[in-house]
């Protein structure tokens, strides 16, 4: 004999129905709210919105005038405008640029936001890691640096990006120090932030090609690469030849073939051999299409019937780059024993180019 | 209370009585289970939800979309007969907002001209080629087409007809970039979409192998020139319920699962991969009808099978509502799309079976899986047989009428307010409808799930189990247009949202 | 005076360069789309189009190789808006038959400057 539990169904029955009742009443409760206030926030800004317009556009004499006029709105319509002053500090350059980060100050944003950088709540930290970042604020730099550390993911990416925005090349040990250890921050997020950072960040780039994290090495071999640094050519040909982490030599190989400097030629060559892995030798092929040096030609055409079939299209590609010479030798590769790969790389390569087609840029990333 | 008339039973009769008052006491115990599981799931997605919205202002997807180091996408995009919309969906595909990516459109045999239509309208020159072959493929590519005029970074391939799968291995081979976006032909996507669903890969490129995002139901929208540009509930019943079945399972469903670090499918509509992973595990799988469930769960077991622990990798749900597929407007075709679906979670299921409660895999293999095999491919088993049992249990009289028709109010309300609960946090976290008159389908499609469309779809789905087990021939539904109106052009299933 | 069309999806852009043009005395209209700009080259008399490339619907790109490809609106000025990212929409750009471009961000200066300096190009 079961027992029914009329009682506690019932019961249950009843509490479902409130909670259905309420849930349709938060629904309801939420739309309303959000709708109301975003009315309220349009109705309130409209005014200013076009006031601001007016001193990002203005002539120089009149600019210090509107300035004042928006400095001065109350605190309920600045905290309306506000969403669209930052949204601006994305979108313009210029003299505009600088009336809104000068608005910014006036209104006691930076302070505030620098406050906030110590505050409990992460949503809080990153939003003004954000925002000192759009202002270019140079004093938030140690701040920031610190927030590299910061227990919130999200937050430390937002601070390894408001670094890049503001330039300062104090924080680049501090970037490629925050890709290793307990808290991290993503290679991709330091890469870009340590490009951003000028010339003057280069000798602590540098310093990096000599950590015992790889990651860390990678990072700066792609920076070099990337910045033009054709100074440091040296460094980064000894990466390639000596570095035992096969994504530094990678990265090397593509650092190299953005330079292109003669001194990447042979160490790219070398880095072709059977015995290589094959990311790096269909990178190292690219490379020297980027190099453009006809001394590639013979290397590359030998690499046509390889029997990975990456390595051979991005050597056909790289042909094409080297001029004249490399075309004729693709040509040559084309004519040849019909049916064989190499022939069919030379083929696919040519066939592209004659359309103009752009499928010469072969990219392959390995785990960063 | 006792159960009634239980005295008046003997013998044989009473064993019987005894055994449907067992079996309906589990069905209801299952109903409840379900929808708890449902429960827990949204509010862990819940938990996900509010952290991401918080730090929605400074996710830097501004940045990404301006950096040079965002990694490059390889879009690839199976087509079979689609002449009519082929174009459309290329031309919106070239102009999503991403720094670097290619669009790979292979054409598995059509017999339509969807490859003139390609050529006219992007001025395609068919070009020699060699393929790579990473992964297997069944029908070779037979020729390689290149717009003409410029730099436009579309290639479409043309093949003998194969299937999905088989279209999407020779996508992943032609492929160049290290990442792989699946998505089909007919789904629209924002602008932003690619940025969202390359955002993990960015952010924690050691880990994330793959990365799926919600699909939304097109019915209803406003679609101006291949954007989703106001969403709508539709109006009528069955897209309703859709959308709400959507919400629950599909968008908050996997945003918990994602939170729980076990997610099992990621929609064949719109998922991201990293190539060399995909390639490591050998492609899609073309005799599997679920081949994008398929290859997430593969992923998994390769993954933990190479001796990662939890935490090693990640295949992640990006929650932000981004790509839209039209659902099933008519019984007939939603019939068939439940049944292939399940026939695929039934493969699936059998082909990993030992996967399933063992402790090698982590949380996949000791929650999802045998989460996925309770109270997704027995639902329909336990549905029909309640349907069956508790009338009979109340003919026999094993079970009080006022008792199940009062525990079946509070089962459906239950079911109710799991549904309320995901529009609530919908409207929380994104609130992409904007009419009153959404909110108000999204009730009605509520109230409706529980009577009749669940029933509906279980006998369904109870077909496409029979056809896994069976191995009844495949049906490329998939890559079959069926001949509907313009209004039900939906294929049968091929896209698991 | 010139009647200038902006095409962006972006309404701050869209307001800032309406109000910067309509102070250098010239008659803005501003749409959102690929599409109402089209509509709107149809029905208005225009001497400059403005179009963002990325737009939603059809692109800056689309607009201009329609508008090159209609003997109407063949010789229309058009300066696209790009991403400073997207190094690529330059070259497909002028491709299109572009006469200029502008890259985001930009200072509301240069961009009034452009458009002067090609509405007197055209006109010499």
């Amino acid at each position: 004999m079961i027992p029914l539990p009329v009682g506690l169904v019932t019961g249950a029955l009843l509490d479902l129905l409130a909670a259905g009742l309420a849930l349709s009443l938060l629904i309801v409760g939420i739309r309303v709210v959000r709708t109301h206030r975003r009315r309220r926030h349009e109705r309130i800004a409209a005014p200013v919105r076009v006031l601001l317009l007016e001193l990002l556009c203005a002539p120089d004499d009149e600019q210090s005038e509107l300035l004042d006029r928006i400095a001065r709105i109350d605190r309920r319509t600045w905290v309306a405008l506000e969403p669209t002053v930052t949204s601006m500090l994305g979108k313009v350059t210029g003299r505009a640029r600088t009336a809104l980060v000068l608005l910014c100050e006036r209104r006691g944003s930076a302070a505030a936001a620098l406050a906030d950088l110590g505050s409990r709540t992460a949503p809080r930290r990153g939003r003004a890691a954000q925002l000192l970042g759009q202002l270019g604020h140079r004093p938030a730099v140690p701040a920031l640096c610190r927030l590299l550390g910061d227990r919130d993911r999200e937050v430390r990416l937002a601070a390894a990006r408001a670094l890049g925005r503001i330039g300062d090349p104090v924080a680049a040990p501090r970037l490629l120090r925050s890709l290793h250890g307990p808290r991290t921050v993503p290679p991709r997020v330091v890469t870009a932030a340590l490009t951003s950072l000028g010339p003057e960040a280069l000798p602590g780039v540098v310093a990096g090609l000599r950590d015992p994290s790889p990651l860390v090495r990678a990072v700066a071999v792609e920076v070099l690469g990337t910045t033009g640094a054709i100074a440091r050519t040296p460094e980064i040909v000894r990466a390639l030849r000596e570095d035992p982490d096969t994504e530094v030599r990678i990265r090397a190989a593509r650092a190299l073939g953005r330079l292109g400097m003669p001194e990447g030629l042979a160490p790219l060559v070398a880095a072709l051999g059977p015995d290589r892995p094959a990311a790096l030798r269909m990178v190292a092929a690219g490379a020297l299409g980027g190099l453009g040096a006809v001394a590639a030609t013979v290397p590359l055409t030998r690499l046509l019937g390889d029997v990975d079939a990456h390595v051979a299209g991005a050597a056909a590609r790289a042909l094409l780059r080297l001029g004249p010479q490399g075309e004729a030798a693709l040509r040559q590769a084309a004519d040849g024993r019909p049916g064989t790969r190499a022939a069919a790389q030379a083929r696919a390569a040519l066939a592209e180019r004659a359309v103009g087609g752009t499928r010469h840029d072969v990219l392959v990333e390995v785990t960063l | 209370m006792s159960v009634a008339g239980a005295q008046t039973w003997d013998g044989p009769l009473g064993a019987l009585h005894d055994v449907i008052t067992v079996c309906d006491a589990a069905v209801i115990l299952y109903f409840l289970a379900v929808n708890t599981g449902y429960l827990v799931l949204i509010l862990l997605a819940l938990a996900e939800l509010v952290r991401r919205t918080r730090r929605a202002p400074f996710a830097g997807h501004e940045d990404a979309a301006g950096s040079a180091f965002t990694p490059p996408i390889s879009v690839i995009m199976p087509a079979y007969n689609e002449a009519a919309g082929i174009t459309e969906a290329v031309r919106a595909m070239l102009l999503l907002h991403y720094p670097v990516f290619e669009v790979v459109v292979v054409d598995d045999g059509s017999t339509d001209g969807t490859l003139d239509a390609l050529t006219d309208a992007f001025d395609l020159a068919e070009v020699e080629h060699v393929v790579p072959e990473d992964v297997p493929v069944r029908g070779a590519v037979s020729s390689l087409h290149l717009p003409a005029g410029g730099p436009v970074p579309l290639v479409v391939a043309r093949k003998a007809n194969g299937g999905k799968a088989d279209a999407l291995n020779v996508g992943i081979n032609l492929a160049r970039y290290p990442l792989l976006c699946m998505v089909d032909a007919d789904s629209i996507l924002d602008s932003q979409a690619l940025l969202a669903v390359a955002k993990p890969f960015s952010d924690d490129p050691l880990r994330v192998v793959a990365s799926g995002g919600v699909v939304g139901i097109a019915n209803g929208c406003t679609v101006e020139a291949g954007r989703v540009v106001e969403a709508h509930v539709p109006t009528d019943l069955l897209g309703r319920t859709q959308v709400v079945e959507y919400l629950r399972g599909f968008f908050l469903g996997r945003t918990g699962w994602s939170k729980a670090g076990g997610l099992l499918i990621i929609a064949g509509a719109f998922g991201l991969f990293r190539r060399d992973v995909v390639v490591a595990v050998g492609g899609m799988d073309p005799d599997c009808v679920g081949e994008d469930a398929e290859l997430v769960v593969r992923l998994h077991r390769h993954l933990r099978a190479q001796g990662h622990r939890h935490g090693d990798y990640r295949i992640v749900f990006v929650t932000e509502p981004i790509s839209w597929s039209e659902a099933p407007s008519s019984l007939r075709v939603l019939g068939r799309q439940r049944r292939r679906w399940q026939r695929g979670l039934t493969e699936i299921l059998l082909k990993h079976r030992r996967m399933i409660g063992n402790p090698r895999y982590g949380r996949v293999g000791l929650m999802a899986l045998p989460f996925y095999l309770l109270f997704e491919l027995m639902a329909p088993l336990v549905e029909l047989a309640g349907l069956v049992l508790v009338p009979l249990g109340v003919l026999i009289g094993a079970v009080d009428t006022e008792f199940l028709w009062l525990f079946l109010l509070a089962a459906y309300a239950y079911a109710m307010v799991v549904s309320l609960v995901s529009v609530a946090v919908e409207e929380y976290a994104y609130h992409r409808f904007s009419r009153w008159r959404d909110v108000w389908g999204a009730f009605v499609g509520a109230a409706v799930e529980n009577v009749g469309y669940r029933q509906f779809t279980a006998w369904w789905r109870l077909r496409g189990m029979w056809d896994a087990l069976h191995r009844a021939p495949q049906v490329w539904g998939a890559m079959t247009r069926s001949g509907f109106g313009p209004r039900e052009r939906v294929r049968e299933g091929d896209r698991r949202p | 005076m010139a009647r200038v069309l902006i095409a962006d999806d972006d309404a701050d852009i869209r307001d800032l360069v309406a109000f910067k043009l309509n102070q250098g005395g010239h008659q803005v209209t501003a749409v959102e789309d690929g599409v109402a700009a089209l509509r709107a080259v149809r029905e208005q008399p225009l001497d400059l189009v403005l179009l963002d490339i990325r737009m939603p619907g059809l692109s800056g790109l689309d607009v201009c190789r329609r508008l090159r490809s209609c003997d109407e609106t063949a010789s229309l000025p058009v300066i696209l808006i790009t991403a400073r990212s997207q190094e690529g929409d330059v070259e497909l750009g002028f491709a299109a038959g572009a006469d200029d471009y502008i890259v985001k961000p930009f200072s509301p200066r240069e961009l009034s400057s452009r458009v002067t300096a090609l509405l007197t190009r055209v006109e010499r």
